[in-house]
């Protein structure tokens, strides 16, 4: 029992019911069989990405670099809450949470670069 | 074991508490947060119940209890209940896994910041001049369009359910991929604990329902900008397909990972192993698939959609159900059971969850829903999930995980009067509600004639709805005080089972500075009987 296979059974099993759906039952309109097959679709790849790729095993141990704090993060998170209120308040937020997301997005850069510096170093 | 780098930590500055990426301070912030969503939602329920214990408009207008009761149903779903869930799996997965952190960190942290964002979005529809949204927290079409609910409020509403749903799928994304990426040597699927499991089947429905909302929100909002999308023929239903594949999940993301909590102080309080682990474990998989094929029986009375199929997956959800229960009742069948205050709200979640279950099989019948559809019925059948799973299941987790949390423990007796005052409570405000139902009260009214005879069972309820209340001022008293001054618990104090019992209490940044061997899925009572024998 691997994850790849947990996450794909559970698509596969819900294709099942959907199946019983179709073959049985008058669903009245494509709605219900195109949520089980967008389910289905959707474990069955993430499982089958997950077993091609190898992501589906527990990580060797070991050290890796872990950040304690990332205020872009939260910058960026805010930022977002404000470009989507803007939607509804006016172009005037919107460009202003629209400079608050570039700077968050680049402060996540220079935090990403430098949590990789800190591994290299770290190896 | 899996080790985090060390890096110097600051402690007790601002940035510290709105941008640390520790699983463990994400966790609370989401739970607290969820928390203060869950009094503030209760406060308007109080309001309600208080309009409702007589006939005639006492307190609030008719447009402002609309008002109400749209934002208490999407606060306790959308802002409490969700990332709550979620946010006790932030804290305890990484630690019953043996992990050191979470996967992608950042993600969860910017999913924290979206769903408090989102929350006070939604709540600020109140500021608005034409206040907050009044469709009810399923938003049904064409209630919720232009025309029907103009107003900056119902935007806001589409808005806050968006982010903060969006926030919530991203905690459950790192979570998932903490799970598949970092368990501890010797921590197999199989190995892991019950509550871990149940976080996955939770976050199954996350990631394949939510994604539905967020489209379903972007589609509405388009569509009250002037777009026609739903005011097309069929748009209202499809408007139900979209709004319910996500909402049923949900129903089940906001109690399933409060299952395996209940589960794990079950075990735990009955000094046994949990009893058939590895079946629970499939019915958990199984239960959370039937629960993504069941949306269609929230649509029987409109026929468009297969009420036989619905109701065949809707009925079907009884198996795993019974087989948790089986599970439950087995687990404590020949145990040393002590009757801590955990194992108290484990107990009521059980009674109560019963009782939610149980009128979820006759609502699950179309002939039976016709008759009591949009009823007082319903209200009662879902308060009882919801309640007795979720809020029941939540404080069962509370008074178990604080100890580890906070390094003290929580009053036991403050946490009994908690405890019944709870259950009394949540038997007092909603049984009534099934007798006015099939009395033929509908649901969602801020009124009812006199001549109909409803005042004293309403009257019950209300007072039902305030003994909650002071069930939860007990609680914030037991809170406070055991955080100013509660007795040590030490690492162990209820001899648990599983990895986060390991750790310090409260856990230090990287978790563990050791790991005992993982051989099944309660490594600390492995250790305890090999230690004895």
């Amino acid at each position: 029992m691997s994850p790849p296979w947990v996450i794909a059974g559970w698509g596969a099993f819900m294709a099942i019911v959907g199946l019983v759906g179709v073959l049985f039952f008058d669903l009245k309109g494509p709605e219900t069989p195109a949520f089980f097959g967008g389910v289905t679709g959707v474990m069955v790849v993430l499982g089958l990405l997950l077993r091609l790729l190898r992501l589906g095993v527990s990580a060797p141990d070991g050290p890796r670099p872990s950040p304690d704090l990332s205020p872009a993060t939260a910058w960026l998170g805010v930022s977002l809450v404000l470009l989507a209120t803007g939607a509804e308040l006016g172009l005037w937020l919107v460009y202003i949470a629209g400079g608050m997301t570039t700077v968050g997005v680049g402060g996540l850069v220079r935090e990403l670069r430098a949590e990789r510096r800190a591994a290299e170093e770290e190896a | 074991m899996t080790m985090a780098v060390a890096v110097p930590r600051r402690r007790g500055t601002v940035l510290d508490y709105v941008a640390s990426t520790d699983h463990k301070r994400i966790g609370l912030a989401t739970l607290g947060t969820a928390l203060t969503f869950f009094f503030l939602a209760g406060a308007l329920a109080l309001l309600m119940r208080t309009e409702l214990a007589h006939s005639g408009m006492q307190i609030v207008s008719k447009g402002a209890y609309n008002e109400l009761f749209t934002v208490h149903g999407s606060t306790m779903f959308f802002l409490f209940a969700a990332p709550a869930a979620l946010g006790v799996g932030l804290y305890f997965v990484p630690l019953q896994v043996g992990a050191a952190d979470l996967v992608w960190p950042r993600l969860p942290l910017l999913g924290y910041w979206l769903f408090l964002g989102g929350g006070v979005v939604l709540w600020s529809g109140f500021l608005t001049e034409q206040g907050a949204a009044d469709f009810g927290w399923f938003a049904f079409y064409p209630l919720s369009d232009s025309v029907n609910a103009p107003g900056t409020g119902a935007d806001f509403w589409v808005l806050g359910v968006g982010l903060s749903q969006l926030g919530v799928l991203l905690m459950g994304i790192s979570l998932l991929a903490t799970i598949i990426r970092r368990r501890a040597p010797g921590m197999t699927l199989l190995r892991m604990p019950l509550f871990t499991w149940s976080e996955v089947a939770t976050i199954f429905m996350v990631v394949t329902s939510f994604p539905v909302v967020l489209v379903a929100m972007v589609l509405l909002y388009v569509d009250r900008q002037g777009v026609h999308i739903f005011s097309e023929p069929g748009g209202a239903i499809t408007w139900q397909h979209l709004f319910w594949f996500y909402a049923h999940p949900l129903v089940y993301v906001v109690f399933f990972p409060l299952v395996g909590a209940v589960g794990e102080v079950i075990a735990t309080f009955s000094r046994r192993r949990f009893f058939g682990y590895s079946v629970t474990v499939l019915s958990l998989l199984a239960f959370a698939a039937l629960s993504t094929s069941v949306w269609g029986h929230h649509m029987f009375t409109t026929q468009a959609v297969s009420n036989r199929f619905f109701s065949l997956t809707s009925t079907a959800i009884a198996v795993p159900a019974g087989i948790e229960y089986f599970a439950f009742i087995a687990t404590m069948w020949g145990g040393r059971i002590r009757l801590g205050v955990p194992m108290l709200f484990a107990l009521g979640f059980v009674l109560l969850f019963l009782i939610g279950g149980l009128s979820g099989i006759f609502v699950a019948s179309p002939p039976l829903d016709y008759h009591v559809h949009d009823s007082y019925v319903v209200v009662a059948h879902f308060h009882y999930t919801l309640f007795g799973g979720t809020v029941f299941g939540l404080f069962t987790a509370i008074y178990y995980w604080f100890p580890k949390v906070t390094g003290r423990l929580l009053g036991e007796t403050l946490g009994r009067w908690h405890a019944g005052l709870m259950f009394a409570g949540g038997l007092l405000t909603f049984i009534p509600m099934f007798f006015l139902g099939e009395e033929g009260m509908p649901r969602q009214v801020a009124d009812y004639a006199p001549f109909h005879h409803w005042d004293t069972l309403n009257l019950l309820a209300t007072i039902g709805a305030w003994t909650i209340f002071a069930s939860l001022a007990v609680f914030l008293v037991n809170l406070f005080r055991s955080l100013l001054g509660g007795e040590p618990a030490g690492r162990d104090p209820w001899e648990g089972q599983t990895l986060e019992w390991v750790a310090d209490s409260p856990p230090p940044r990287h978790n563990f500075d050791a790991l005992p061997r993982v051989r099944s899925y309660a490594p600390l009572l492995d250790l305890r009987q090999r230690e004895r024998a």
